[in-house]
């Protein structure tokens, strides 16, 4: 039986307090430096979720990210003038950027304070010389476009990603511990696994709009032993996001603010 | 409380006293694309190192920091 406030995702009963708090940016400066490149899970399949809320909109804002050189990097953001959402792999210079089918963004009020929740998987495929797959979701839906921008990151490529910079969330590492196009708004729950989740799994997680603790299956989200990293910013205060699998604790870098304003 | 922000030349960063603002240290500072600028920000009262400085709101200094200088093209 299901108590006030609680959710239902495929049988589980969810606890509603789970989640407490989301990280404020002010899009200036401020971010969390995860301390950990990820190198070894971005070189096979991969997935990472995080929610995201904000009222702007501003070109080439990035929602985590971090570049090693110009054959090296890995970002997902906010594109052009088309104001899609785009996730861009360069490997050992090979490039995939894949975006998503129609306008994501308002052009002056963003997702207009609502949360959404974004998922993108990277699938290696069965030969070397094959590219990877590469989908975005929002809200456990399906979003990709119908074509790449650009596919040519193979496998045998995405295999050679080489970086020694840590992912930012809430910005782009440029290089050099050197954080750029800092997204303004409010950003939880980044969770990165080591297999590209199916589409099941991945609109468990949206559960219906409310986020819950990935660090045990539920329902058809049936991947909790392949979490890499999960920051839940559940915290409160300090300057510790807490990586939940107990691996690379994040930093909270020149002032992000925790908000009660959450997804759910 | 508000943030308020102070944009200044990177000669100026040794003067900067980073237990009165809110950057972590003279690391984390965010440059412009020719290192020739950056800023710092605090809440209340404008600390003494940063006397006679222009202060500026968020508006402001998210105006500044969307121009090309600032940013990096996709």
């Amino acid at each position: 039986m299901l108590g006030l406030g609680n959710n239902l995702n495929g049988g589980a009963a969810l606890d509603a307090a789970y989640n407490q708090f989301a990280l404020s940016f002010d899009g200036t400066n401020d971010h969390v430096d995860t301390n950990a490149t990820f190198q070894s899970t971005f070189r096979n399949s991969f997935s990472v979720s995080c929610w995201q809320n904000t009222d702007n909109y501003t070109q080439t804002d990035t929602l985590w990210g971090a570049s090693a050189d110009g054959n090296n990097f890995i970002k997902l953001f906010q594109r052009g003038s088309g104001r899609k959402l785009c996730f861009q792999f360069k490997s050992a210079g090979s490039n995939s950027r894949q975006e998503t089918a129609s306008a994501e963004f308002d052009a002056t009020d963003g997702l207009d304070g609502a949360w959404v929740n974004w998922v993108v998987t990277a699938t290696k495929t069965g030969t070397e010389a094959e590219n990877i797959t590469v989908k975005i979701y929002k809200n456990g839906s399906d979003v990709t476009a119908g074509s790449a921008l650009t596919a040519g990151c193979t496998a045998e490529k995405q295999g050679g990603f080489t970086t020694d910079q840590n992912i930012y969330i809430g910005a782009f590492n440029a290089g050099s511990a050197t954080a750029s196009n800092l997204l303004p708004g409010l950003m939880d729950e980044w969770a990165l696994w080591s297999v590209a989740l199916d589409a099941d799994a991945v609109a468990a997680i949206y559960n219906s709009g409310v986020p819950f603790d990935l660090t045990a299956d539920n329902g058809n989200y049936d991947n909790s032993g392949s979490l890499v990293a999960f920051y839940g910013f559940n915290e409160g205060s300090g300057t510790t996001a807490t990586d939940a699998t107990g691996g690379s604790n994040g930093t909270l870098t020149n002032g992000p603010t925790y908000s009660t304003n959450i997804p759910g | 409380m508000d943030r308020k922000y102070v944009i200044l030349e990177s000669s100026e960063v040794s003067s900067v006293d980073f237990s009165k603002v809110l950057e972590d240290s003279s690391n984390t500072l965010r440059y412009n694309n020719n290192n020739t600028k950056t800023f710092v920000k605090y809440t209340g009262d404008q600390p003494d190192f940063l006397n006679g400085k222009t202060e500026l709101t968020y508006t402001e200094i998210i105006t500044e920091l969307a121009k090309s200088e600032w940013q990096l093209a996709e």
